[in-house]
Parts: structure tokens; C-alpha cells; sequence
């Protein structure tokens, strides 16, 4: 009877283990199933370019995540999201986040450069550069130097200053594409200073420098009308007229004119510089923010 | 005991094999779809909460559901889907008398002031006094956005509290003491004087600079005509006119361009008021 008893007693306690197994493997299973698949569904939408559904559903993964196993991925993926539909301070913000989720030190790393390639879209080009001096000193980061150089370099594009980044694109690579690119914007170029110091030299040399033939002949054109007629009101005795017009005339063309020279040149490498970032943008193959 | 270890393992697979079809949906049960649009909502991402709410089917959505629906689209500027989603809002609902005051607010985030001063004389006397307070003050508010500022400062105050006293009052004695300009008086002071208009303006050092560049160019073209010397003497008459004209036509746009920043600072001051104290709306409690 005891035997018996014995026997049945096992029997439950088996029966009880394996229903325990049972459930605890199955709730596992179907937790990290679930998350798994709505992971799934999110980068779905994300590589459709679903920008906006995108996030609602990582925002979800986010929501229903209590472990989270997914927090790394989906801040990183929220913040791609955003930067996607131009709202790149809330990419800076979910980013900042998957930072301090981040598994690894490479993981670390890609979320430091994303940061800095949104600081360059957002014109913050300072932060970038600050992020990348931090990156440099770093010695977890040994061996990335290259990475650091390249995107340090990109900063210098986003600022137009088109030979400094040539020269470290040059480091990298003597023969580097965008070496020879950011070259030939550079040589394109016009100088404001020498557009200015041509002018005050000669009325009209600056906006001949820039190749504004037109506005270059008026500027000369005027300067010298103004100061032929007060220099006739001198040498009339007329010291006052003469006075007047320099003031009023004579010295308003005339730096009108510097300032319209460098204008010319500022304008001129603006719209080569916008000319180039939307090349690259459309046209370069590797690596851009 | 066989038998038991068979039937687990059978189970399971067929658990495994329906947790890949029915798990994921469970993110998209009502209660879930209820419990994450809460949480956007308290994150203040309301577009994807008022989507997230209308994703529950409209016959499950309680008044409470559709007041958050309502608010966030009045959060984030989608005043029409809003007013309609408030409209709905039973009589008989605990949120009825709140969503009269967010469709007060609605209108007078967008102006429409003689709906809002209709809609409150329709309503008026109607609900407790937690709301009907609010509701006064609001209206009274609308006064000073719209220039009809009752003439009775006791009588304009008497609805705010103590805190609320001081800067109405400011508001209120401001609002009274706007000092707008007559552009068409601007112009014609600096015809009659160079740079009078500008002085009426408020800025002097122009006025003053407009009337010796006039008097100075027009003394040069009468004193150089008076020697002989014809062509500086019509030099200095266009460098006169060109003074003259500019300086009559700039105190129009002097005085217009004082008026809008006027208008604008008080509307600035008053917006960031009444922001301040949540469109005297008192704070709901959904997310605590």
C-alpha cells in the first residue's frame, strides 16, 4: 500500500515538473517570440520607408520590451527614423539613449559617429567635432582613428572650408575620391579677400574677379563719375560741394563696391558649395551622413 | 506516466506553433492597443496616441478614450477633428462640462471670439462652479486678444484670483494704453516737416537725420543755382528730393511697422500668459 502510495506520490511530483518545465519554456518561448516578430514588422516598414510607422511600431517593441533585449536596437532604430524625416533633434535624443544601451564598444562607436553625422545635417558642426576630439582621446577606440579623420574631414566640407578637408581626405587616401572632389570645389572657389583687396585697389576689380562683368564697369563707372565732379568742386573753390559728394556719393560707391565684391565671391562659393553637397549627396557612393 | 510526457511534448508544439500566429496579435489586443496609446499620450507623442486610440473600435471607445483622442489633435493643432470628437461628448458624461472648456479653448486658440462669447452665453450657468470659473476667465481673457476691453477695471478683474490679479491688471491698464501710431499723420507731419513724422514715431535720431540731409542738400542745389553751377544744383535737388521722398514714405512704414511690433509684444505678453496658466483649464490626471 505504501509502495503504492509511494509510486503515486512520485508520479504527481514528476507530472508537476514537467508541467512547470512546460509552461516556463513555452511562456519564454512566446515572449521573446512576440518581440522577436514585432522587431521583424518594424524594420519592415523602416527598409519600406515607412519612416513614421516605423517608429510607432519600434516604439511599441519599446512599450511591450520589459527586459529590455530590444532597447539597444530600437532607439537606434527610432533615432534613424527621425533623422530620415528631418527631425534630427529627436534622433539626437533616442540616440543618446541607444548609447546608454549599447552592448559593445563598436556598437558605442557607430552610435558616436550617427550623432555626429546628424550634427553635420543639423549645421552643428562644432558638436560634431567636439564629439569626434572626445572619440580621438578615447583609447577604447584605438584603431578607429581612420573613422575619426573621415568624419572630422566631412565636418570641414559641411563648413565649406573645401581644402582643409582635402588635406585629411589626403591622409587617409593620397588618391581618395572625394580628395580629388573637395580639390577641384576649392579650386572653383573665389576668394572674398582678394575679391575685397581688388576692389579698394581698383573700383569694379573684385566683381571683375568674380566674373560680374556688369556690376564691375558700373562700380568703376560711378566711382569715377563722383570723384571727377568733387574733384571739379575743389578746383572750383567750392570745398563744401566737394566735401558733400565725397561723403554722400563719391565714398557710398565706393564701398558699396568692396562690399558688393565680396558679396559676389561669398555668393559665388555658396552656390558651388551647395552644388557639390547635393553631388555628393546623390552621386557619392561611400560612406555620408 | 508515458502517456503524460507525450501529451506535454504534443501540447507544446501545438503552444509553439499558435504562439507564432496569435503572440504577435497580442500586442494589438484592445487592452494593449489601450495601454500603448496611454503611454504616447503620457509621452506627449500625441498624433501616434490619437491614432493609437482610433485604432479601438469606435463602439468600444468610452468617453474617456475619445476626450484624449480630442485633445491630442487640439494639442497638436488639428483643431476641426478636435471639436467634432469633443461635440460627442455625451451630456451625461463626468468629461461633458471639461470638453465644453477644451471647444472654449479651441476657439479661442483660433479667434473666433464671437462663437466662443455665443457658445458661453448658450452655456452660461450651466455646470459646477470648478468649471464655470475657468470658463469666465477665459472669456474675459478673449477681451483683451481682441481689443473690446470693457471699460470697468473692478468688474474685468473680479473673475481672477489674487495671483493671477497682478499681471491681468498690467494686461489689462496696457491694453488701454497701446500707444499706436496714425501712419497717415506720420506721412503727412514729415511732408510738412522733414523727419516729424519720424520724431511722432519715436525715433528721433532719424527724424533729426532726415531733416538736416533735406535741409542740407536743399540749401546745396539753392547755393549752387545761385552761383551758376546748373548741374550740382540738380544733383543736389534729386539728392534732396530722393531725401524727401524716402523720408515721407519711411515714416508711413515707420508708423506701421511700430504698430505691428506694438501688437505683436502685447500679444506675445499675452500668449505666454495665458500658456503659463494652462488656458485656465485645470490639469487632468491621466497620467498620474
Amino acid at each position: 500500500m505504501n509502495k503504492k502510495l509511494k509510486a503515486i506520490g512520485s508520479t504527481k511530483l514528476k507530472f508537476v515538473i514537467l508541467l512547470l518545465f512546460w509552461l516556463i519554456n513555452n511562456s519564454q518561448l512566446s515572449a521573446s517570440d512576440y518581440l522577436q516578430k514585432q522587431y521583424e514588422f518594424a524594420a519592415k516598414l523602416f527598409d519600406e520607408e515607412k519612416y513614421y510607422d516605423a517608429i510607432t511600431e519600434f516604439k511599441r517593441l519599446q512599450f511591450f520590451d520589459n527586459q529590455k533585449l530590444y532597447g539597444y536596437l530600437s532607439n537606434k532604430m527610432i533615432a534613424l527614423s527621425y533623422k530620415h524625416g528631418g527631425k534630427f533633434n529627436d534622433a539626437v535624443k533616442y540616440l543618446s539613449k541607444a548609447e546608454l544601451l549599447a552592448p559593445n564598444s563598436d556598437s558605442l562607436f557607430a552610435i558616436k559617429i550617427e550623432i555626429v553625422k546628424i550634427n553635420l545635417l543639423r549645421k552643428t558642426t562644432f558638436r560634431a567635432r567636439d564629439i569626434l576630439e572626445d572619440l580621438k582621446k578615447d583609447t577604447s577606440f584605438a584603431g578607429k582613428e581612420n573613422q575619426i579623420i573621415y568624419w572630422k574631414a566631412w565636418t570641414f566640407i559641411f563648413e565649406e572650408q573645401w581644402d582643409k578637408a582635402a588635406e585629411l581626405f589626403g591622409i587617409l587616401d593620397q588618391n581618395h575620391e572625394l580628395k580629388r572632389l573637395c580639390n577641384n570645389t576649392h579650386d572653383m572657389s573665389y576668394s572674398p579677400q582678394i575679391a575685397k583687396i581688388l576692389s579698394t585697389i581698383i573700383p569694379g576689380a573684385g566683381q571683375f574677379y568674380t566674373a560680374n562683368l556688369l556690376s564691375g564697369l558700373l562700380s568703376l563707372g560711378w566711382v569715377t563719375l563722383w570723384t571727377y565732379l568733387s574733384a571739379q568742386a575743389f578746383l572750383a573753390d567750392r570745398v563744401f560741394d566737394g566735401l558733400m559728394m565725397l561723403n554722400f556719393l563719391d565714398f557710398r560707391f565706393y564701398n558699396g563696391n568692396i562690399q558688393n565684391a565680396e558679396k559676389f565671391a561669398v555668393e559665388h562659393n555658396r552656390e558651388i558649395s551647395d552644388w557639390m553637397l547635393n553631388y555628393l549627396c546623390n552621386n557619392y557612393r561611400g560612406e555620408k551622413p | 506516466m508515458k502517456f503524460i510526457v507525450l501529451a506535454i511534448i504534443y501540447t507544446s508544439i501545438l503552444g509553439f506553433a499558435q504562439s507564432n500566429d496569435s503572440t504577435i496579435n497580442s500586442l494589438y489586443s484592445k487592452e494593449n492597443i489601450l495601454k500603448f496609446a496611454d503611454y504616447l499620450f503620457c509621452e506627449e507623442d500625441f498624433l501616434r496616441a490619437a491614432e493609437e486610440y482610433q485604432k479601438i473600435d469606435e463602439k468600444f471607445r468610452d468617453d474617456k478614450i475619445n476626450f484624449k483622442i480630442a485633445l491630442s489633435f487640439s494639442i497638436i493643432g488639428e483643431y476641426s477633428k478636435s471639436e467634432t470628437i469633443f461635440n460627442r461628448i455625451n451630456s451625461n458624461s463626468p468629461l461633458y462640462q471639461q470638453s465644453r472648456l477644451e471647444l472654449l479653448k479651441i476657439l479661442f486658440l483660433q479667434e473666433r471670439f464671437d462663437e466662443l462669447r455665443t457658445l458661453n452665453k448658450n452655456e452660461d450657468g450651466e455646470g459646477d462652479v470648478s468649471i464655470q470659473l475657468p470658463i469666465k476667465k477665459l472669456l474675459y481673457f478673449s477681451f483683451l486678444k481682441d481689443q473690446q476691453v470693457p471699460e470697468d477695471f473692478d468688474t474685468f478683474t473680479q473673475p481672477f484670483n489674487d495671483n493671477e490679479k497682478h499681471e491681468i491688471g498690467l494686461l489689462y491698464t496696457l491694453r488701454q494704453n497701446l500707444s499706436i501710431k496714425n501712419p497717415l499723420l506720420s506721412s503727412i507731419l514729415s511732408a510738412l516737416v522733414p523727419g516729424a513724422g519720424k520724431m511722432y514715431v519715436g525715433e528721433f535720431s532719424d527724424g533729426l537725420f532726415a531733416l538736416l540731409s533735406v535741409g542740407l542738400f536743399s540749401f546745396l542745389a539753392y547755393d549752387n543755382f545761385n552761383a551758376g553751377h546748373n548741374f550740382r544744383g540738380w544733383l543736389f535737388t534729386g539728392i534732396a528730393a530722393g531725401f524727401y521722398g524716402g523720408n515721407v514714405y519711411g515714416s508711413y512704414s515707420a508708423a506701421q511697422i511700430h504698430n505691428a511690433q506694438i501688437r505683436y509684444e502685447y500679444n506675445l505678453r499675452l500668449d505666454s500668459f495665458i500658456k503659463s496658466k494652462n488656458y485656465f483649464i485645470p490639469k487632468y490626471d491621466f497620467c498620474e
